[in-house]
């Protein structure tokens, strides 16, 4: 009983955690129909509950899964909270307006994880309070749990011309900045909003910088755009950054981190990219602290499927 | 569990169908979900005690948990949850439903209106001494294989597995980044598969999950 090699890294990796939405859910639906790959697969759920110390339970890999899977699909059902003032997000022009979730099935949302080629979840660096300013109390910013704080914060859309119903389909990462997990096809286009408490900016020059780092260590820049800068609205909440970004044409495969950064320097693209490049997330997040915003961790993780069908096109 | 007690705004919230509230949730209860599902439980119907059996197949547990997240986490479930209430019980109660919802249409002649579940006091059956003795193996080379992993890799894991630290804590702990210790992580997981094949613990020898069934 045995099966094609390639088909073994490809379950270790869908076990481990490497591979999220599609990847996961094709060696998934491999291991169904494979009897080699089935027990492959049962083994290898034994093995890393015995390594994560949690005998009896699925491995941290497969649990995270089916949470992507089960807000996946509510979200295309519409039986989840919509996400705050997401129809603030303008739609690039190349790209249809969505239709309400509610007009997309459950089952064929369920269905789409196999089709899905990205899966993220979104944390973010964000500002706390401003230098030498006390804090208000809650305010329009985003509300950390518990409702005490307000915050700024990055929300991040991806917006597919065509889902799995053949209509168009925009998914958000969130407002919360939790482990919920964003859907997005290759074909598919980013786009980020951001919020920034009036009583969390520094007047005049509050700047965002987003950027993702790949699984080799390589960078792809969203904001600022080369030569520029990018300050921010003090006090706006989920203002759209104009245009947008092709997922396919832009990341290579793998597991990438995007993250956010808010400053109260106006950073430029090449300074900030050396950064990144030497020192990841965390030089880029001292970088911002040195200015005098406060951050607090960390980024957004989205799995790039070089199978997936590609639109072409750069930001 | 008291997840919801004296909260009431994170109740709203849950109504409300708040994707980070549902992640709390989920966390909290996808592990003695498990358990409840690979346990089985007792139903009484017709005057008959009946026993669904626990699902120990990992690829059938991953099927009914998403299923009964599914159920659980709607809006009509979310709506008809009773904060005052355990929310342990309600996602059980939803999973065992389910469990004989699945049982009904294989025993049609059974009735099973308004029949109530006795609880999950049936104990699964021990296990095989051979699959124990399998268990005690993959043990020992896990910690054989821990033990020779490079210093900073088998300090993450010390952090991750004894330490109860989350990915990015436990990195932060030697000064790395949350990708980098993700990166650890999952190397010494592929490692850790290919070390066990490589010991003999192919899945042919491996323990395989019991079959479903349901006995009378």
């Amino acid at each position: 009983m045995s099966c094609e090699p390639h088909w073994l890294a490809r379950i270790d990796a869908a076990l481990v955690g490497e591979h999220g939405g599609a990847l996961y859910a094709e060696a998934r639906a491999h291991a169904e129909g494979c009897a080699a790959c089935a027990a492959t697969w049962r083994a290898a759920c034994g093995h890393l509950a015995a390594l994560e110390r949690r005998p009896g339970r699925l491995p941290e890999a497969v649990e995270a899964a089916v949470l992507g899977r089960v807000l996946d699909a509510l979200s295309a059902s519409g039986d989840l909270a919509p996400a705050p003032n997401a129809e603030v997000v303008p739609v690039p022009a190349k790209v249809t307006a969505p239709s309400p979730p509610s007009s997309r099935r459950r089952a064929g949302a369920v269905g789409s994880m196999v089709g899905a080629a990205a899966v993220a979840s979104i944390t973010f660096i964000a500002l706390r309070t401003p230098p030498e300013t006390a804090h208000p109390g809650p305010s329009e910013g985003f509300q950390a749990r518990g409702g005490e704080t307000p915050r700024a914060g990055f929300q991040v859309f991806c917006v597919e011309p065509r889902g799995a119903s053949g209509e168009p389909v925009v998914r958000s990462s969130g407002a919360s900045g939790l482990a919920a997990p964003l859907q997005c096809d290759a074909s598919g286009r980013l786009q980020f909003t951001y919020s920034v408490p009036q009583d969390l900016a520094q007047a005049g020059d509050t700047a965002v910088h987003l950027f993702a780092t790949g699984p080799e260590g390589q960078v792809v820049w969203y904001w600022p755009r080369a030569g520029q800068v990018t300050p921010v609205e003090a006090g706006g909440r989920n203002v759209p950054l104009p245009g947008s970004f092709d997922v396919g044409a832009l990341h290579g495969a793998g597991r990438w981190r995007i993250t956010g950064v808010f400053s109260y320097t106006l950073g430029d693209r090449e300074t900030l990219d050396a950064l990144a490049r030497s020192g990841g997330e965390a030089a880029v997040a001292a970088w911002a602290a040195r200015s005098g915003a406060p951050v607090e961790g960390a980024g957004l993780w989205m799995d790039i499927d070089p199978t997936a069908r590609r639109t072409g096109g750069a930001e | 569990m008291t997840f919801f007690r004296g909260q009431p705004e994170l109740v709203e919230r849950f109504r409300a169908g708040d994707t980070s509230v549902l992640t709390e949730v989920y966390l909290a209860y996808i592990g003695p979900l498990q358990n409840v599902l690979r346990q089985g439980f007792a139903v009484q119907a017709d005057a008959r005690s009946f026993h669904i059996a626990g699902i120990a197949d990992p690829m059938e547990v991953e099927a009914a948990c998403q299923e009964v997240f599914m159920r659980a986490f709607k809006s009509s479930a979310r709506q008809a949850y009773d904060p005052a209430r355990s929310y342990a019980n309600y996602l059980f109660r939803i999973a065992r439903n389910w469990r004989i919802d699945a049982f009904r249409k294989r025993r049609p002649e059974v009735s099973f209106d308004a029949a109530p579940v006795l609880g999950a006091e049936v104990e699964d059956e021990a296990p095989l001494v051979e699959a124990r003795m399998i268990d005690a193996e993959v043990e020992a080379l896990v910690a054989d294989y821990l033990a020779g992993l490079p210093a900073r890799d088998r300090d993450y894991f010390q952090g991750r597995l004894f330490g109860g630290r989350t990915q990015t804590e436990a990195a932060a702990a030697l000064g790395l980044t949350r990708i980098q210790g993700r990166r650890i992580e999952a190397r010494v997981k592929t490692g850790l598969l290919a070390w066990l094949r490589a010991h003999g613990h192919s899945p042919a020898v491996s323990r395989a999950g019991r079959p479903e069934e349901e006995v009378e």
